[in-house]
């Protein structure tokens, strides 16, 4: 199942959360799952996009392999994060996963026409969260192929 | 015997002795008697011859009375000495006596007259006086002789002027004459001659006719010439040929020539009288094109009147067809020959015939270009004896077979009808008007009627109500005074505008019209157009609504209107924050929980997982209960896909999301053909998937549920069923069902949230249809829909969104 686990580099994942809940609830899932991954975390999109652009504190940061980017958050909030990757010439090819509570029909129209790469509903509970994460990983790293 | 007869016997009667009785017969005195009284007798009797004889051969003397008594007296004498002899042998001495008495009465007579005679004799002239009187007339015959002298002077000077005279009209005549010898020379010619022929009278006297000819004629003229001096007479020359003359210059001019003679010293002198008729035969000429001209005016007329859309027909005085053209024939059914000549009653029906023959007399009599018979109804009759009615114009043309009257039938039968159907239309129209009127009282909506001036015509109580005025206020008023000062400018103008293309609409469409009432209060109106033809010209209706109190209604619309939008767009935006800002806190609930079980699952008891499993069971149904609610909002908000598509699609759908469901309960499904329909494929998915899943949902126990989905045409749409065998619905309950969060039985017995059939309602009402529920407690139940066909844009729009 893990064909590429002597790979040189982890590959980094960026989780742009402002919901303290979530984000250790993702880690936990995400460890849980075997992940192989350095999951990054920032709070709202401005942090968010300093991190992608290497600005202030991120100065060193790394470029992420994918970014998992809710919605709702204070400050600059999802919708406008993907806009703003989707239009940089440097960023647009880094895969953004819109990962969100809402099923609403606009919100899922409205990321995929902004170029989201996919749209993940949060799952309800625990063994769906680490299930969500193990596929995600299977499909992107075993199956897709990422930009190096 | 009558006494004059014995008288005269009695003369005759010799009973006496005879004379020679006396002298005894003796011969010597016998004879002596007998000689002596004969020789007298003799002398006498020569007397008269003698003095006869005279007075005859002596002229100047006529048989005077006197002579006629003195030859009577003298013959009577010798008568008497006659009868003396005759006496000697014969006794008739009663004749004797006679004779002697006759002799004394005549010798009485002509003394007395020669006495008488005196004093005439004693006048006679002597010879002196004879010689005197004879110088005196030898004086006189001088004189005579003189006078007649002076005389013939006088009359030769008086024949000279007329000879003058004469020539003068000669040389005055329009006419050149020219008088010409036997032989062809020309003696005389007048002024007219030298213009005509350009020579001068030098060049002409003396010379010969010949050179006044063309060439070619010269010849025969002199022939002719001769001839005419064999035999002179007044004519005119050459007739019925076309003469020519010869100028001086060669050139050739038409003439006519007249004849004539003249004795002269000379012998006879020809004369001819010629006249240059180049300009008559110019006129000639003219009048032949003319005329020919005039023929083919002729022709072009015949055409025409063939051509005519009317019926010509021309006629004598005495009625007698003369001309009928084409039409005619047409018309009346009658060839042409059969017409020509006849009379023209014929045309007529027998009842009008009588009359007709009067007034074409009259016609004639006065005829003058005019329709016949104003304003009464004509009528015509064809061959077959059909009537038809006509119209006719008169006419006449004058001649030389006299005049003629000219009548241009037209057929009037479709104008009668036209004309009837008009009268029939008139009186239509004026029970309208009356009507009109009628209603305009009877209407309760306020009616103004405007000429084109803008002045009032007509108004309704009602109208006057409206604006304060009594109807009598108002008419013959200005439209502009039921506007406010601030519109009337522009109204007038739209007015006019209006009058040029009038129509029915409503005025002023998106403008807010206002009416101003008597008092100067406002007021807003709702004004419709509409225009009536009439005799006056063009009235232009107005139908006034004062909608005062739908604009409050209005106006209090659109506020409940705003405040509708806001409060659904917060429900909207609860929706939203429901499905979100809720769903966080539990699933970090959820999430945490079971994160809980998984780490700690060795030191946590029995009971303490059981409480972590309801916890986590009211989580998920919390979760339902809000996605649920969610699914309404969004089946009344979201907006509308509408396409056309197969209704069993959707049905495969919704079984296909319930299969888990259906394969339990080993549920048995039946399909009723289904249409194609125009509507949200999603949206009605879910409404056949909620019904579907209901009836697995409230089964009966122990009884495979039996499914069965139909569907019927209805008017206007579809309606579609889902059947059950399930449990069943009170009646009482038929309405409760569809409400939201409305449950008929635990949650514990049948799950689920009580929003499924408020959704199914909310779909089909946003199709435009309705849901209702047929049931029979323990034995199932039945779920009906209706679909409107063809729900278009306009149930989408009216959406609440």
């Amino acid at each position: 199942m893990h064909s590429y686990l002597n790979r040189q580099r982890p590959l980094e994942i960026l989780l742009v959360e402002d919901n303290l809940g979530d984000i250790r609830l993702l880690q936990e899932a995400f460890k849980e799952g075997g992940s192989h991954g350095r999951l990054h975390v920032v709070r709202d999109g401005e942090e968010a996009m300093a991190f992608l652009r290497r600005q202030g504190s991120y100065e060193f940061s790394p470029r992420p392999g994918f970014i998992l980017l809710d919605l709702n958050m204070p400050r600059k909030d999802g919708r406008e994060v993907l806009a703003e990757v989707k239009a940089d010439q440097e960023l647009r090819q880094i895969p953004v996963f819109i990962f969100s509570t809402s099923t609403g029909f606009d919100d899922i129209a409205n990321a995929y026409n902004h170029h989201a790469n996919c749209y993940i509903p949060k799952p309800v509970d625990m063994a769906g969260l680490v299930l969500m994460s193990q596929r995600l990983e299977d499909f992107w790293l075993c199956t897709a192929v990422l930009p190096s | 015997m009558a006494p004059f007869l014995q008288f005269f016997q009695r003369l005759f009667d010799s009973d006496f002795m005879p004379h020679g009785n006396c002298f005894n017969w003796q011969p010597g005195i016998l004879w002596l008697h007998v000689i002596s009284d004969t020789a007298i007798a003799l002398a006498y009797f020569s007397i008269p011859v003698t003095l006869f004889y005279f007075v005859k051969n002596r002229k100047g003397l006529g048989i005077s009375a006197l002579v006629v008594m003195f030859g009577a007296f003298i013959t009577a004498c010798g008568a008497s000495h006659l009868m003396a002899v005759w006496d000697l042998w014969h006794s008739t001495y009663r004749l004797e006596g006679l004779i002697k008495a006759v002799t004394a009465g005549l010798s009485i007579a002509t003394a007395i007259a020669t006495m008488r005679l005196v004093p005439v004799a004693r006048k006679i002239a002597t010879p002196e006086e004879m010689e005197r009187v004879n110088a005196e007339l030898q004086a006189e015959i001088e004189a005579r002789k003189e006078a007649e002298r002076k005389l013939k002077e006088l009359m030769a000077r008086e024949r000279a002027d007329s000879e003058n005279r004469l020539r003068s009209y000669l040389e005055a005549a329009a006419q050149a004459i020219v008088a010409v010898s036997a032989d062809g020379t020309i003696q005389r010619v007048n002024r007219r001659t030298e213009e005509m022929f350009g020579y001068t009278r030098e060049e002409l006297l003396g010379q010969k006719l010949r050179m006044l000819l063309p060439e070619r004629v010269r010849d025969i003229h002199a022939q002719h010439r001769a001839g005419y001096f064999a035999e002179p007479r007044i004519r005119t020359m050459g007739n019925g040929m076309n003469l020519s003359g010869r100028r001086k210059d060669g050139t050739e001019f038409p003439v006519e020539i007249g004849l004539g003679y003249t004795e002269t010293e000379d012998g006879v002198l020809a004369l001819g009288l010629v006249s240059d008729i180049t300009e008559r035969k110019r006129v000639e000429d003219q009048l032949v094109s003319a005329n020919a001209e005039l023929k083919a005016r002729e022709e072009q007329l015949h055409s025409y009147l063939e051509a005519a859309s009317q019926a010509i027909v021309a006629v004598d005085a005495r009625g007698r067809i003369q001309l009928a053209n084409g039409r005619t024939v047409e018309m009346f059914g009658y060839t042409r020959e059969e017409l020509l000549g006849e009379n023209l009653e014929m045309l007529l029906p027998e009842r009008y015939r009588g009359s007709h023959a009067g007034h074409r007399a009259e016609y004639f009599i006065e005829p003058r270009v005019r329709t016949m018979g104003i304003g009464l109804d004509l009528v015509g009759r064809r061959k077959d004896g059909t009537e038809f009615p006509v119209e006719i114009g008169l006419g006449y043309a004058r001649s030389a077979e006299g005049m003629q009257a000219l009548g241009m039938i037209s057929d009037a039968t479709e104008r009668k009808r036209i004309e009837n159907q008009l009268v029939r239309a008139n009186a239509e129209l004026r029970v309208r008007e009356a009507l009109t009127r009628s209603y305009l009282e009877a209407v309760s909506q306020p009616i103004v009627a405007v000429g084109s001036d803008g002045k009032i015509q007509l108004v309704n109580r009602h109208l006057g109500k409206m604006f304060g005025y009594s109807p009598e206020e108002l008419l013959g008023q200005g439209l502009e005074t039921l506007l406010p000062e601030r519109y009337r400018q522009s109204h007038m103008m739209q007015r006019g505008e209006y009058f040029d293309a009038p129509r029915v609409r409503a005025m002023g469409i998106g403008m807010d019209l206002v009416g101003q009432r008597k008092d100067g209060t406002e007021f807003p109106v709702e004004i419709g157009l509409g225009h009536v033809q009439t005799e006056a010209g063009t009235l232009v209706l107005g139908l006034v609504i004062d909608i005062t109190e739908r604009k409050r209604v209005e106006s209090e619309l659109a506020r409940v209107n705003t405040e509708l939008t806001r409060s659904n767009s917060e429900l909207a935006q609860f929706a939203y924050v429901a499905s979100h800002d809720l769903q966080e806190p539990l699933r970090m609930i959820t999430g945490y929980l079971q994160l809980l079980e998984r780490r700690y699952k060795t030191q946590l008891n029995d009971e303490a997982r059981e409480f972590i499993d309801y916890a986590v069971d009211g989580a998920v149904r919390m979760k339902n209960l809000i996605q649920d609610l969610l699914r309404l909002s969004r089946a009344g908000t979201q907006s509308m896909n509408f396409r056309e598509v197969e209704i069993s699609s959707l049905i495969e759908a919704a079984c296909a999301n319930l299969q888990v469901a259906l394969e339990e309960s080993g549920a048995e499904m039946t399909v009723d053909p289904l249409p194609k329909l125009t509507v949200d494929a999603g949206l009605l998915t879910q409404v056949f998937q909620n019904l579907i899943g209901n009836a697995l949902k409230f089964r009966t126990a122990g009884v495979p549920p039996h499914i069965h989905v139909g569907a019927a045409e209805a008017p206007g749409g579809w309606v579609f069923s889902v059947r059950d065998n399930g449990i069943g619905i009170e009646p009482q309950h038929y309405e409760r069902i569809f409400r939201i969060f409305e449950r008929l039985h635990g949650a514990d017995q049948y799950g689920g949230s009580g929003v499924g059939l408020a959704i199914t309602q909310r779909i089909v009402e946003r199709h435009g249809g309705r849901v209702w529920v047929e049931s029979k407690a323990g034995e199932g139940s039945t779920f009906y829909f209706s679909i409107p066909a063809r729900v278009g844009a306009k149930i989408a729009s009216t959406g609440i969104s």
